[in-house]
């Protein structure tokens, strides 16, 4: 089989949606035909370069590299690396977007350096540039920073050091759920998220729907998730006679309460097998 | 008193783990134990690829379990559950590379946001992944349920075990109850 790399630069196109948006679109694309072709690799970007490592039969990967040439989204193509391999290296290489400058991020560029960078042989100045955005430059000790897939590292969680903020006056919302490894799910919080995700609501009326047991706990659900960057919120000082609506049981018309009443009925019956289930 | 029956889908890829999660909760159905065989429409459909299950939760409150296939060559059996659903959910497996673009078809299919449906994402043959393994791929999952305008919990799932699946369902429970929108409206006045 044979192992071979190239490196490219994206050019984004005007009328395709946003940059991040058109390079997933890019990797998933590349991503499926390598897996229906058994090509096998690593496809890493920094900025506006982007190194892809692929491995394979010599035609499957000829055949990708002719792909890969005539691609629009794709210009500066140039094959930097071309041998011969024992095994696939990067077989079971599975999905994956690393944040830059994690750990995780800067072992496997000095993983790969270390396999690879020897062999890589850059044809021009351009190829030299581009390349050194992936391995730094010899001289340096450590890699420059670059992005496998560039999507940013969330935040971390740190509770105890984020001070409480008082979120009494806000109407907050929830811009996407937490992951259950940066959160624990409980039923409160998976109540406070399924009704923030819908909409913004403002402090003193989550407290009245009761989607939390007490202010502390509301609060401290709360600044997590703005630690993690998934808490949006809208002060309602200045929003001129802006009021919570203070009778949460709104009149609704009667077929409208009949789907409720089975809801509710359905929901009840489920929530109680689903405790007795699980004790 | 009026019967409920509500309907879960259940959508996933070859292997994902469809037919263990039907079993699963079927299986612990607290009433009438002989629902899978009972129903007619399970066993017709089974051959041309829709698979079924039932949670009888009483004599008159039970939810249809709906496994159906990821691909959409098979959106016409998408088409025959995909009215009045009580949840979806989307399973997928772990390890190999997701396939984006049949999530995107599903979502595109179904459309969740409109037809006003909770969407719960299980990652399932995920048992071994590290928290960052996980992470990486939940952050690409949320990327796609965004283009969807769609904000879903996305959770690893083993469908083999029943607190896990069970799981599941607690969310779309919870999702499905949360307030109507002129609930929690602000008033400006
Ligand atoms: N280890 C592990 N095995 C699982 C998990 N989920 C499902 N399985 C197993 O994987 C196998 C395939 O699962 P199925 O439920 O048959 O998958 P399916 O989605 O119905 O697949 P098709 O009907 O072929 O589309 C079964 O042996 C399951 O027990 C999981 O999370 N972990
Ligand atoms: C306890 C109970 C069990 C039911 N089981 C099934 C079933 O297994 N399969 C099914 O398609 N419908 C089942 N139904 C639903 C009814 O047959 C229902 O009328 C049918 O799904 C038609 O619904 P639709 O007109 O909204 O499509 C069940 C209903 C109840 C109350
Ligand atoms: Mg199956």
């Amino acid at each position: 089989m044979k192992r071979i790399a190239c490196i490219s630069t994206i050019t984004t196109q005007p009328d395709e949606g946003d940059a991040s948006t058109q390079l997933m679109a890019l990797y998933n694309s590349t991503r499926v035909y390598n897996r229906e072709n058994d090509i096998t690799g690593v496809f890493l970007v920094s900025d506006s370069s982007c190194l892809q490592i692929m491995e394979g039969n010599a035609e499957s990967l000829a055949n990708a590299i002719y792909r890969i040439g005539r691609d629009p989204r794709i210009s500066d193509f140039s094959v930097v690396m071309n041998s011969n391999a024992d095994a696939a290296e990067f077989a079971g290489w599975k999905i994956r977007i690393i944040g830059a400058g994690t750990d995780a991020h800067l072992d496997f560029i000095a993983r790969l350096k270390e396999s690879l960078a020897d062999k890589i042989q850059a044809k021009s100045s351009t190829d030299k540039t581009r390349l050194e955005r992936f391995f730094g430059r010899p001289e340096l000790p450590t890699p420059t920073p670059t992005t496998i897939l560039a999507t940013p590292a969330p935040a971390p969680a740190n509770i105890s050091s984020t001070s409480q903020k008082i979120y009494d006056d806000c109407v907050v919302s929830v811009s996407a759920w937490p992951r259950p490894t940066q959160m624990r799910m409980t039923p409160e919080l998976i109540r406070l998220c399924s009704n923030l995700t819908k909409r913004p609501a403002h402090f003193e009326r989550i407290l009245a729907l009761k989607l939390c047991s007490s202010t502390e706990k509301l609060t401290h659900y709360l600044s997590v998730l703005e630690s993690l960057g998934l808490l949006k919120t809208h002060s309602s000082v200045g929003v001129p006679n802006l009021r919570v609506v203070s009778n949460p049981s709104i009149a609704a018309n009667t077929t409208e309460q009949a789907v409720n009443k089975t809801a509710d009925r359905f929901s009840r019956v489920l929530r109680r097998f689903i405790a007795s289930a699980k004790s | 008193m009026d019967q409920i029956y509500n309907k879960l889908a259940i959508v996933g890829e070859v292997g994902a783990g469809k037919t263990q999660l039907i079993n699963t909760i079927s299986e612990i159905s607290p009433f009438a134990t002989e629902a899978r065989s009972s129903v007619d429409i399970g066993k017709e459909f089974t051959t041309v690829g829709i698979d079924y299950g039932r949670l009888s939760l009483d004599a008159d409150i039970a939810l249809g379990l709906f496994g159906l296939p990821g691909q959409k060559r098979f959106s016409l059996l998408w088409d025959m559950v995909n009215t009045a659903l009580w949840g979806l959910v989307i399973l997928v497996k772990y390890g190999e590379g997701i396939n984006i673009d049949a999530i995107d078809d599903i979502l595109s299919h179904f459309q969740p946001l409109k037809n006003n449906v909770p969407v719960v994402v299980g990652i399932s043959h995920s048992e071994n992944a590290t928290a960052e393994e996980l992470d990486v791929l939940m952050e690409f999952l949320e990327h796609v349920l965004q283009g969807h305008g769609l904000s879903a919990p996305i959770m690893p799932v083993d469908p083999r075990d029943v607190e896990s699946s069970l799981m599941l369902l607690q969310m779309i429970d919870a999702i499905s109850n949360t307030e109507e929108p002129e609930g929690a409206q602000l008033h400006v006045g």
